[in-house]
């Protein structure tokens, strides 16, 4: 759900991909970690004024992983 | 188009002499432009995050200029036949004439801007809009100057309006706030 959601936009933050997703902010965050360690997806940490904002990104690697697995989707849909 | 329908008001009311429509006009897009403006900056960003949207929006996002600037020309030419009266040799029967402007001017771009930006409810502000000159033409008769163009676009802009009013009372709903939460 996470991957699908940022394959379609060039990056996000927590609140927003909270939001798409319903996920907890506890759920969300270990999902995101794992999926970083698998290097799916960037996460940047940047600041605007005084307010810090964490952007998820997804990386070439988890956009071919994502592309990878709707082709798949789409052989075992058709069989 | 709510600003056109109502900007006539200022006519009948003696508001600035004879500039009134024009700056009711304006000054209602300008309102609209400061609403959305901060809008965004204070009520959807706070409340939906941030986003970053791909190459593909970015690549509709230009073919919308093209559009939106060939309907500026469309407009142009317009406005330029009817201040020197030769509108009328290209259409013949008399309210052919401004349907077919409302089609071409309004109906055709804002279906393309749906198109682009997969708002379908445009579909229907596109069609609304389109008539609304051919129905200021039919009601002309009936309530004059400048009654025709307040009913007419005054009504489609006050639909559409309560439209954008109820849509943005669901994303209250559906986004609410941290202190609401």
């Amino acid at each position: 759900m996470i991957l699908s959601l940022l394959y379609v936009i060039e990056s996000a933050d927590f609140k927003f991909v909270k939001g798409q997703t319903n996920l907890s902010w506890g759920n969300l965050s270990s999902h995101i970690s794992k999926l970083e360690e698998a290097g799916y997806v960037e996460v940047e940490k940047k600041t605007k004024g005084k307010k810090p904002i964490t952007l998820f990104k997804l990386t070439p690697e988890g956009r071919k992983a994502f592309e990878k697995y709707r082709e798949n989707m789409k052989q075992f849909l058709k069989e | 188009m709510f600003g056109l329908g109502i900007g006539w008001i200022g006519d009948l009311i003696g508001l600035f002499y004879p500039f009134g429509p024009i700056i009711l006009m304006f000054g209602i897009d300008i309102i609209a432009v400061l609403i959305i403006t901060l809008g965004k900056r204070y009520i959807t960003k706070p409340r939906m995050g941030l986003v970053k949207f791909g190459k593909e929006r970015k690549k509709r996002k230009k073919w919308l200029m093209v559009v939106l600037l060939l309907n500026v020309i469309f407009s142009i030419i317009v406005f330029i036949l009817t201040i020197t009266g030769n509108l009328n040799q290209f259409f013949v029967p008399s309210l052919f004439t401004p349907l077919a402007i409302g089609l071409m001017g309004l109906t055709v771009p804002l279906s393309l801007l749906s198109f682009y930006l997969q708002v379908p409810r445009f579909y229907l502000y596109a069609l609304l809009g389109g008539f609304g000159f051919f129905f200021s033409e039919l009601l002309y008769p009936f309530v004059g100057e400048p009654w025709d163009i307040v009913i007419s676009y005054g009504g489609i802009g006050g639909m559409i309006l309560i439209i954008g009013l109820g849509i943005f009372i669901r994303f209250l709903y559906n986004y609410p706030s941290e202190k609401e939460r």
